[in-house]
């Protein structure tokens, strides 16, 4: 009897020790070596840019750094708030594009989230791969087609599909900015936005006939370009910055300017951490992330998927650029009409 | 005809307002539903009185005890760590459900030396002994072998 | 390019995912999504063709696993095995567990075979019809699916539809998708509300926290089965599929065909095939008594949804549901694209696949068939001993819900407590579970539709098969008033006899 009550007892003893070996932590000095990292990032999918390019530089990161890097897809609201909310320890850290300060820049998201209020990190990656498209059959190539089409048709409208508030926001902005100045008003009042949400929807859109030309990923309309089925069949209108080896024309190309500049806009990948972040913390990533740039095997598996490779700066020089990033455009955001005078 | 206005700025209250009108119409035929019921079988609207939220001889202890323990033990894991915490409820818990008039068995079952035979005290083996095992099991499998976050 | 390969490896892989995704899917609060997502990384050791043994293996037994709890405890271990409870749960009741069980693995087996002959052979024509449902049609099929509702809240419709629509509101708790604006948020749950209510906590919370406050509140003191078992009770046999051919093949393809459409929600599959087993029945009062009509179209549909997911995914580059989504990565993380040229560009990932499905279906069956007579054993255990597992476990899957979130397990604890009043009122908990769930969804296709019509309403009725689907709703909505007018009499006649 007492035997059993002894069982009892010692299962209880080896369960808690054996939770007080897991729970243990040393306290040493800061280092990622051995921590479990919790890698957030502003998207909730896992087929985007923003877990590939994450899930991949973390695996090489996590070797370089000795840790255990896991990338959790929380979506934008979530990443943003764990930056505010964890401590500043190497646990939880974020990686993710401009949509960082995009959604504060067009109000979307309270001014506590801003750049400000955390630390910048070293950049990990690019994607030039922003890109509108239209259904193959229509009347125009290209974006720069569009304002003489319009010139032609004076009963014709375009339609085109973009987030609210996100990278395509910023994108259908300058490119409506650009052919009210050098149109007129009278064409820009029929360049006007539908809102959609991931690709797919804004792909029902154009099958519906609810939009004309959509905005997504290079890389998710790619195959819509190479088939040969009418009713899917779509052609690349133009691309906010040109990819390497690919022929589909940018802005730049096609001349679209902002303020009479040349635009280009690639989507810089950082990672972010909280506020205060230990200076050593911060060395050790961007030792790390350096070495990992260099590494042909992640160079080879970003371009792939048709990403950047080897664009790292460290945390110093990213703060000043992704800083001096948000401060150019935020004129823009500021001088374009609200999205409500946009719309059909 | 019927038209929205659509805004994109203002079009995340375009659906609810829908569905508090549905709602509000539905309860006015709740409403009018029991008014006629009412009428027809003479009782009051509103019948305060010999309404009763529970069933009859409800069990207080069990309800109250297992909201009260739910409540405790959600901080508790913050406190003292998931496993401890949830070997420690879920005894609580198998101890309330099954009855905690066994409690008294403890002193009686130290006095009479008597552990295995005595019923209640061996219940109460028991429950220790599927609290441990069970919390152990779930943190091993999930947070060791899946790495999923526990609390 | 990878090879073809096929070999004791692919085997394991596929036996270890059925079993995890068994095992996350009985659970409640750990789903097929969750598995997935916690395998993902790790496939990119294997090759693609190797991981995807594993990752659909994981997707089929997930999905099939909920309906063990569901089954046999009345907790729907996955949001897609609601229905199945309804009228497994009695058949439990009735001493008749293990014969629920294996009608359920069987239909599961069923739907999904006939969900991957539509994959194997109709993928493109299928993809073609999916992109032919515009938003309109796609918000009428989850009106559609809401119907349900009615059917399910026998003698107090107007109560349920009150319960279904609340649940609607509820889940617009929170930022809208268009424009990243919130509503309806209480200032002090700003951070936690920004996403609404998740999906997990309210289940766990309005199943299992309902069930154990009610048995807390009359004593908790038998188990969940009470029929003797010394005494025969209906033991299982394939001749219980007698007459339920038919039934078999419309669940099975109603969940393809959901899975085929891009966001529309994969419980909406169960849901329909269940409603519509009901409207079709000649012994419709007979449904949520344990009646296994219902047990079949409801497992039949989620199955059915596996194949009908992988339709879009693989012929379109969308996900049919939340956890072919996460699929998505798999193939992308290996650099390959997933688009209308998919399955041209790749043909041997295209077979791996179908091999993997088919393989996953078979050993999900073989798995669960056979060692389910040692699982049932569960439910002669007392009440008193099985609520506080199950509260450990609903604990740990609301934390998991978005990576430990302490808010959910509150969450959790509110929906109990909330469900638990509102049946105290007669207000049905599934109803406003199934509005919970369709709600957002019937929201973002309500906009989307009025958004393309620049506001009219009457966009709603401009297209030939919306207007197939309102038709079928009137006959759905019709058919549940006179139900219910034919119960209501048929009640007071009785009482008139007496």
């Amino acid at each position: 009897m007492k035997k059993i009550v002894a069982i009892a007892l010692s299962v209880l003893l080896v369960g808690s020790l054996v939770f007080a070996a897991g729970a243990g932590e040393t306290q040493e000095a800061p280092t990622f070596k051995g921590k479990n990292v919790r890698v957030v990032i502003g998207s909730t999918s896992t087929g985007g840019d923003s877990y590939l390019i994450a899930e991949t530089v973390s695996r090489y990161l996590a070797k370089e750094l000795g840790a255990n890097l896991k990338v959790d897809a929380v979506g934008a609201a979530k990443a943003l708030d764990a930056m505010q909310t964890s401590k500043a320890d190497g646990n939880t850290i974020m990686m993710f594009h401009d949509m960082t300060y995009l959604g504060i820049s067009f109000g979307a998201y309270d001014e506590m989230y801003s750049l400000e209020n955390m630390t910048v990190g070293p950049r990990i990656a690019q994607n030039p791969g922003s890109a509108w498209g239209s259904s193959k059959s229509a009347p125009y190539n290209s974006l720069g087609e569009i304002p003489a089409y319009l010139q032609a048709n004076p009963n014709a409208i375009v339609r085109m599909a973009c987030e609210a508030g996100g990278v395509s926001h910023v994108g259908f902005i300058v490119f409506w900015q650009w052919v009210k100045d050098t149109y007129g008003q009278d064409i820009a009042d029929r360049v006007v936005v539908v809102i959609g949400g991931s690709t797919g929807d804004k792909l029902q859109l154009l099958w519906d006939g609810n939009a004309d030309v959509i905005f997504a990923d290079y890389t998710s309309l790619l195959q819509y370009t190479q088939t040969d089925d009418q009713k899917i069949a779509m052609k690349f209108m133009g691309l906010m910055d040109n990819i390497d080896g690919v022929s589909a024309t940018s802005y730049a190309d096609q001349g679209i300017t902002l303020n009479k500049k040349e635009f280009r806009f690639a989507k810089d990948f950082l990672i972010y951490l909280p506020k205060n972040f230990p200076a050593a913390l911060v060395a050790e990533l961007d030792a790390a992330m350096e070495r990992v740039n260099k590494d042909p095997a992640l160079i080879a598996d970003l371009a792939k998927m048709t990403y950047r490779p080897g664009k790292y700066l460290n945390s110093a020089e990213s703060k000043a650029f992704i800083y001096d990033k948000r401060d150019s455009l935020q004129g823009l955001i500021n001088n374009a009409p609200s999205l409500d005078d946009l719309v059909l | 005809m019927f038209r929205v206005n659509y805004k994109p700025s203002t079009s995340h209250w375009i659906f609810p307002p829908i569905i508090l009108w549905v709602l509000g119409i539905l309860l006015v035929i709740m409403a009018i539903q029991r008014l006629i019921k009412c009428k027809k079988q003479g009782k009051p609207f509103f019948a305060f009185k010999n309404y009763s939220f529970f069933v009859a001889n409800w069990d207080k202890v069990r309800l109250i005890g297992s909201l009260v323990l739910m409540v405790l033990y959600f901080p508790a894991m913050n406190l003292l760590g998931f496993l401890p915490a949830s070997i420690l409820f879920l005894f609580l818990f198998n101890v309330l459900f099954v009855g905690i008039e066994q409690l008294a068995s403890i002193p009686v079952a130290f006095k009479t030396r008597k552990f295995w035979s005595n019923r209640d005290f061996r219940s109460l083996l028991n429950s220790l002994i599927i609290s441990v095992v069970s919390s152990t099991l779930i943190w091993l499998i999930f947070g060791k072998l899946f790495k999923i976050t526990l609390p | 390019m990878e090879m073809f390969t096929f070999g004791i490896t692919q085997l394991l892989m596929s036996l270890t995912g059925v079993v995890v995704g068994i095992i996350f899917g009985a659970l409640p609060g750990m789903t097929a999504t969750m598995a997935i997502a916690i395998f993902l990384p790790l496939t990119y050791a294997y090759n693609l063709n190797t991981s995807l043994y594993l990752l659909l293996g994981l997707y089929v037994g997930g999905i099939s696993g909920g309906l063990i709890p569901a089954i046999l405890i009345n907790i729907p271990g996955t949001p897609s095995s609601i229905c199945t409870g309804f009228d497994g749960f009695p058949m439990t009741k009735r001493g008749e567990g293990l014969r629920a069980l294996r009608i359920g693995i069987t239909a599961s087996l069923v739907g999904g075979m006939i969900s991957l002959a539509f994959l194997w052979f109709f993928t493109p024509p299928l993809a073609k019809v999916a992109i032919n449902f515009s938003a309109i049609e796609k918000f009428l099929i989850i009106v559609f699916a809401l119907t349900i509702i009615a059917a399910l809240s026998k003698g107090s419709l107007v109560k349920g539809i009150f319960a279904g629509f609340f649940g609607v509101l509820i889940s617009l708790i929170g930022q809208f998708a268009d424009n990243n604006k919130m509503r309806m948020v209480p200032d002090m749950f700003k951070v936690d509300l920004r996403m609404g209510f998740q999906l997990l906590p309210v289940l766990i919370g309005l199943f299992a926290l309902v069930q154990i406050f009610q048995e807390a509140e009359t004593g908790m003191k038998e188990a969940h089965q009470t029929a003797d078992l010394s005494k025969q009770s209906k033991k299982f046999s394939f001749k219980d599929f007698k007459g339920q051919g038919f039934n078999l093949l419309r669940s099975g393809i109603i969940g393809t065909f959901i899975g085929v459409l891009p966001g529309v929600g994969g419980s909406a599959a169960s849901l329909l095939s269940y409603s519509q087993a009901k409207s079709q029945s000649k012994h419709p009062e007979k449904f949520g008594t344990g009646c296994i009509d219902g047990l079949v179209a409801s497992e039949g549909a989620n199955n059915g949804l596996t194949g009908g997911a992988l339709i879009p995914l693989l012929s379109l580059g969308i996900p049919g549901d939340s956890t072919t989504a996460v699929l998505i990565g798999a193939f992308m993380l290996q650099g390959i694209q997933v688009g209308p040229l998919f399955i041209t560009n790749n043909p041997i990932i295209w077979k791996t696949i179908l091999l993997a499905m088919g393989l996953a279906n078979i050993l999900m069956f073989i798995v669960m068939f056979y060692p389910i007579k040692h699982i049932v054993k569960v439910i002669n255990f007392p009440k008193a001993r099985i609520f506080p597992v199950i509260i450990l476990l609903c604990t740990v899957g609301s934390y998991a819900t978005q990576n430990g979130n302490m808010f959910d397990v509150w969450t959790m604890l509110f929906f109990g407590v909330l469900g638990y009043i509102m049946t105290k009122f007669g207000f049905s908990v599934p109803s406003f579970l199934i509005g919970f769930i369709l709600g957002r969804d019937l929201e973002k296709y309500f906009v989307d539709s009025i958004k393309g019509a620049g506001g009219s309403l009457s966009t709603f009725f401009s297209r030939p098969i919306g207007n197939i689907i309102w038709v079928l709703i009137a006959i759905s909505l019709g058919w549940a008033f006179y139900d219910e007018y034919r119960t209501k009499k048929r009640a007071r006649l009785a009482k008139e006899k007496k």
